[in-house]
């Protein structure tokens, strides 16, 4: 198992330094100058050079990653362009609402993803079975763009029973957060609980047909005792993989989240910082965003480590 | 004294046959499958009675019904297949009828059963103990009671340590082991009935010794009625009191098995028997091959399902199927033909020319030479800290022309690494191969090329190894055009040419794989591999997918391509009975080396090596010194 | 002396009987079935009114007017958004748009990624290094690809297709491997090795094939969420710039109205959602008919 872990942690920082250079590097496969680039079109020779200087922009590309890493690895994120304020601070100040996001759409998606997996493979209903497929093919046509319009339109302007979003602050006001709360979660969660349920299921029918099925009802045990003690361990798998890829995909699905229900977050700051060419400030909420996702997918494998014993102990004894 | 001879030994001395009382009794079952929108009958008016301490074998081929006549006992059919009619009765009690809570308490408790591949039948995520405890527990069992008896229960069934091995995993143990830990959970409740469905063809020879000794033993210990389903007579004949044999979802004949051996009266037993190569008979010059394939079980033709392929096949035969009958004489030993009254007619097998036991020295020079090979899979890492054992280890051996060699051995030995090395898939670490004087080390690009048309192989799986998307036709001709050995025009007289070479019809050229049988899919492999007029063919285990009926047809077909082309054979197999039959050299492989070689009358009639001893006594159809079946 | 005289028969002899062709015919009777003929109609009926669709309006898409979010009737069967321009014409044009973007990068990413990942069988290292990069791609979220695309490229129709490209082409790489994986270990492949066949042959005239039909179905399922990626760049502001329309863009603009004016942003919703679901329907059929053979 450590020999599991220590590979898996291995290849993640890879993929992770990989990935800071591909970020890092982004500035300079834009045409142009990025020193133009950043301080305007129309700025003068003047202001470009010294942005140059200031920003160590006229150095060695590999000097300037290095320093760059360095910073990073001390703490130091630097300082945002625009907005004047170190990206640490800005960070902090932005972190609640994203994760507020975050960790209601992966309840919701877990519990219902898992849930409806589960009564799609056990039910007898055909009627049920149906049913749910076809608001399943629904579902995965309403990402969080379309769905989060539709959601405001419905229960903000027509009913009237939630906002439209903005921002509350869960501390003070929980109720107000909450109720702020719950359409994006739904908009950004509404994807993936189709997507893993139907997993669940199609590994849970897989597993019953599997020979051990036999076996344990060869020995007396009742459909019941089968699902849970025999099915759904050797089920659960996949469904697990999958949720950690989609948790991780929620760090890109909450900018868009943001940015239809007029939420204050990290993803908009990225946005933002986009459209004004703070390019210090992006490089660094995409390199977070995406090392977020990394460590989600790591931790699922993890747990499928945990369960599954052929990886647990590795191979024969 | 270990392997079949010691079960038939446990059989034969200490328990009559048909003594006990009658523990199962199935009559007149029938079951339907369902495919598509249609029902087909799989199985039609099957009867049979298993008595305590009796193990009785349900012999058949594939189509037969034995499976789902087994699974239907204990109600577990797939939900595609259902019973039509007939009764199942457990020590009296309709098992068919009864409702579900009570058939759950008979099954692992009153009913046990073993399967096939026992990889797929445990839970690969619960320990060994916790599978067996489960059994336990859910008839009733404390916790202390279940632990105890868990470990007693491995180290009945042969488990060494077992207090430690309890809390092992499935994938920890090896495949004899985990049929050891299948059956202590099946007869974990001393259970009347043990049902058994091939509990040992996905095992070794000499596992599967051990494991039929054990069923036995448990049998004569506990006095188990023993219900063992298998394709492979030489098992039948070794362990079972009695036996049934089974064809396209009937019962054909069944008895005591010295009755029904000694005097067959359906037509497909006694050609079943016929046409398998045996260890214990003198070698013939060809085997009496039955001919055509077991029916699809969507076209079954009407009146006895056996008339197309038997030789005393006359007009009734087609229009009626024949009832079970009673013999005049003789206890219960019945059979489903219009000839069962009388002894079968003598058919003179035609072909049954014995082979001199001293098949002769080689007269012509190698055209296989392998020296010293060495072989490994797979390569440094950097996490490991040697290099990975050979999988091979020093082997030499030697090919002639119009000869067979045989490379006979366990799974795991390397005997299938080597065929690959030869045919050039896998290389070779160190040592030389050479095939006509050429290597494949060679690096001129015309000498490879005529070394893969000088060597070929047939593969053991008929449905994998044509490409399902190519018709006949196209993968005849490939060879011709990649090799360029015949212009355009003349390609199509050739493709017809290599079909009746290995006795298929031209109008098949059209056909694609899926549209063969299995019998018909490795004529094919043959006739592909012939196309490129390769001086030796490496078959590697040829008819071990095929169906018993259908395997003579193809040593028989090999046998004679040998002879007519002067073929190099190397067939690798772990049938010994196969081996005997068609080769005239044999080497003995293990762990990588070869453990003997030489004639093939020298190997099996004196062998030297313990090894080869012991692969010998545990082969089915073997032990037969003791009991006399002519 | 004869060869074997064990002759099959033949007639059918109890070897399985020949049914309709195989081969292009699956995927004709894919179409036949509920779900593949409605998918198929969905998507054609969508294309086909954004094509001939502007032929019968009044005014096109970039025309600015007077009446600014104006109710629909008259001569905007929708209404007007905020700068008096034809709310269905944008519509049109937006769909036309999408369709454009999709069907450019769509098929760059497939036969890209699948040529890419079948690169492993001719080459095994350059392949393996193809996996490692697409790994590294399949971990980062798609909104986060595509907006590191737009620092590099401006924001615009160019950095949409090259984001699609990007998230879409390592899906088709993994799966080309893994179906390669599949196919490589079963005999009829190390057949054709034996048999001498060039590797380049057996690979595009062998395993291709047999890989092939998984392919044509993840096609229609990256259509769908290639109209998802864009929608997602284009509603935070990133995708489509103005005063070109998009599905996604008109659904951000018009989020802003949904009060007064809410077909503006429905309306395109539910062309997305049609598209989508059409698309999916589609993909399922194909998998039903195709793979389950």
């Amino acid at each position: 198992m450590i020999r599991f872990v220590l590979q898996r942690l291995l290849s993640a920082v890879v993929v992770l330094a990989v990935v800071s250079v591909l970020v890092f590097s982004l500035l300079h496969l834009a045409p142009g100058d990025p020193a133009v680039v950043l301080a305007g079109a129309d700025a003068d020779p003047q202001t470009v050079a010294t942005i140059r200087t200031q920003l160590g922009l006229d150095r060695p590309l590999v000097t300037q990653y290095g320093e760059w890493v360095g910073q990073l690895l001390t703490g130091d994120l630097g300082r945002s362009y625009t907005l004047g304020q170190p990206i640490g601070e800005l960070i902090v100040q932005r972190l609640p609402g994203t994760i507020q996001l975050t960790i209601a759409a992966t309840l919701l998606m877990t519990v219902f993803g898992l849930v409806t997996g589960v009564v799609l493979a056990t039910t007898r209903s055909r009627l049920l079975r149906q049913g749910i497929e076809y608001l399943a093919t629904l579902a995965l046509a309403l990402p969080p763009f379309v769905s989060g319009v539709v959601l405001i339109f419905f229960f903000a302007v027509v009913w009237q029973v939630l906002p439209s979003g903005g921002d509350a602050s869960l501390v003070d006001t929980p109720a107000s957060a909450i109720r702020r709360l719950i359409l994006p979660a739904i908009a950004l969660a509404l994807p993936a609980v189709p997507v893993i349920a139907q997993l669940l299921a199609t590994e849970m029918r897989r597993a019953y047909d599997q020979e051990f099925v036999l076996t344990a009802l060869a020995k007396g045990a009742n459909r019941r005792r089968i699902t849970w003690r025999h099915v759904m361990p050797n089920s659960l798998g996949p469904a697990i993989i999958e949720l950690g890829i989609r948790v991780g995909h929620l760090f890109g699905g909450a900018i868009v989240a943001e940015a239809i229900f007029a939420r204050a977050g990290l993803g908009s700051l990225l946005v933002q910082a986009v459209q004004t060419r703070d390019y210090r400030l992006a490089q660094m909420l995409l390199l977070l965003a995406i090392a977020a996702a990394i460590a989600v997918q790591f931790v699922a494998e993890l747990c499928i480590a945990r369960i599954d014993p052929r990886i647990r102990l590795g191979g024969k004894s | 004294m270990t392997g079949t001879a010691a079960a038939a030994a446990a059989c034969s001395d200490t328990l009559p046959v048909a003594s006990g009382e009658v523990v199962l009794d199935v009559r007149n079952l029938s079951l339907d499958l369902r495919t598509g929108r249609d029902r087909i009958p799989v199985v039609q008016d099957v009867s049979l009675q298993v008595r305590s301490g009796e193990i009785l074998g349900v012999v058949g081929e594939s189509g037969s019904g034995k499976s789902l006549t087994a699974l239907s006992v204990m109600r577990m059919l797939p939900a595609a297949a259902s019973v039509t009619g007939g009764e199942v009765r457990y020590q009296g009690r309709d098992l068919l009828s009864m409702p579900q809570p009570e058939v759950g308490a008979l099954r692992g408790k009153d009913i046990g059963m073993v399967f096939q591949d026992p990889m797929a039948y445990l839970n690969p995520l619960m320990t060994v103990g916790q599978q067996i405890r489960e059994v336990l527990r859910l008839h009733g069992a404390s916790r202390r009671e279940a632990a105890e008896r868990a470990v007693s229960l491995l180290d009945l069934v042969g488990v060494r340590d077992p207090h430690r091995r309890v809390d092992d995993y499935p994938h920890q143990f090896s495949g004899g082991m985990r049929q050891r830990v299948i059956i202590a959970m099946a007869v974990a409740n001393n259970p009347k009935l043990l049902i058994a469905d091939e509990p040992t063809t996905a095992l070794d020879v000499t596992v599967q010794a051990g494991i039929l000794d054990l069923l036995g033993r448990l049998r004569k210990e506990l006095g188990t009625a023993l219900l063992l389903i298998t394709h492979d007579i030489g098992i039948v004949e070794d362990v079972c009191d009695s036996v049934l044999v089974m064809y396209a979802g009937r019962a054909v004949e069944q008895g005591a098995l010295h009755d029904v051996l000694r005097d067959p009266r359906h037509p497909y037993t006694r050609e079943l028997t016929r046409s398998t190569p045996r260890l214990d008979l003198p070698v013939q010059r060809r085997l009496s091959a039955i001919p055509g394939q077991p029916p699809d079980i969507r076209h079954r033709p009407a009146g006895c399902p056996f008339h197309t392929r038997c030789p005393h096949a006359f007009d009734r035969c087609r229009d009626e199927m024949p009832p079970v009958s009673d013999r005049p004489a003789g206890i219960s030993h019945v059979a489903a033909c219009w000839l069962a009254a009388e002894p079968l007619p003598a058919r003179p097998v035609a072909t049954a020319e014995e082979v001199p036991a001293d098949r002769g020295a080689p007269e012509a020079a190698p055209i296989l030479e392998v020296d010293d090979a060495r072989i490994t899979y797979g390569h440094r890492s950097l996490l490991r800290r040697q290099p990975p054992r050979p999988v091979v280890d020093g082997v030499s051996l030697r090919a002639y022309p119009g000869r067979t060699l045989g490379l006979v051995g366990e799974s795991g030995c390397g005997k299938s690494t080597l065929a690959r090395t030869i045919v050039g898939l896998v290389p070779l670490l160190s040592g030389r191969i050479s095939i006509d004087g050429m290597q494949w080390t060679t690096t001129k690009q015309a000498e490879r090329a005529k070394l893969r048309r000088t060597v070929q192989m047939v593969f053991q799986d008929p449905y994998q190894s044509l490409n399902p998307r190519q018709p006949i036709r196209t993968l005849l001709t490939e060879p011709l055009v990649v090799h360029r050995l015949v212009p355009p025009a003349r390609r199509e007289a050739r493709a017809r040419e290599l079909m009746s070479l290995v006795g298929l019809p031209a109008g098949m050229l059209d056909r694609y794989p899926y549209q063969l049988s299995g019998g018909q899919r490795q004529r094919v492999g043959i006739a592909r591999a012939l196309a490129v007029e390769p001086r030796l063919i490496v078959a590697d285990e040829p008819v071990s997918a095929l169906d018993v009926s259908v395997q003579a047809q193809i040593i028989n077909l090999l046998a004679d391509l040998r002879d007519d082309l002067g073929l190099a054979l190397l067939v690798i197999a772990h049938d010994l009975s196969v081996v005997r039959h068609l080769c005239e050299d044999v080497a003995v492989m293990q762990a990588g080396k070869i453990v003997e070689q030489g004639p093939a009358e020298q190997i099996f009639g004196a062998p030297r090596h313990e090894y080869t001893r012991s692969l010998l006594a545990a082969s089915p159809g073997s032990a037969s010194s003791l009991e006399d079946h002519r | 002396m004869s060869v074997s005289a064990q002759a099959a028969p033949a007639t059918p002899d109890g070897s399985a009987p020949v049914p309709a062709a195989r081969g292009r015919s699956r995927y004709l009777r894919a179409l036949a079935t509920p779900g593949g003929a409605v998918g198929l109609g969905l998507v054609l009926v969508i294309v086909v009114a954004s094509l001939i669709g502007p032929y019968l309006l009044e005014y096109g898409p970039y025309r600015q007017g007077p009446d600014s979010l104006a109710a629909p009737g008259g001569d905007h069967l929708l209404g007007t958004d905020e700068l008096g321009r034809d709310l269905l014409a944008r519509v049109f044009a937006g769909t036309r748009l999408d369709l454009l973007i999709t069907l450019i990068a769509v098929p760059v990413a497939a036969i890209a990624g699948s040529l890419l990942g079948l690169v492993g069988m001719v080459n095994r290292p350059v392949g393996g290094f193809f996996q490692r990069v697409f790994d590294v791609l399949l971990g980062v979220p798609a909104v986060i690809l595509g907006i590191a695309v737009t620092i590099a490229l401006e924001p615009g129709t160019e950095a949409v297709i090259v984001a699609i490209v990007l998230v879409t082409m390592p899906i088709f790489g993994r799966q080309a491997r893994s179906s390669l994986l599949g196919q490589l270990p079963l005999d009829y492949v190390a057949a054709a090795e034996v048999l001498g066949y060039p590797r380049h042959r057996v690979m595009l005239r062998h395993i291709l094939p047999n890989i092939v039909d998984v392919i044509f179905i993840r096609f229609a399922v990256e259509m769908a969420h290639a109209i998802m990626i864009e929608g997602g760049l284009s509603v935070v502001g990133l995708g489509i710039q103005a005063p070109q329309a998009s599905l996604g863009s008109m659904i951000k603009d018009g989020s802003g109205y949904l009060l007064d004016r809410p077909a503006y942003a429905l309306v395109p919703v539910v062309v997305v959602v049609l598209l989508v679901v059409g698309y999916t329907m589609l993909s399922n059929a194909l998998n039903q008919a195709v793979l389950r053979k």
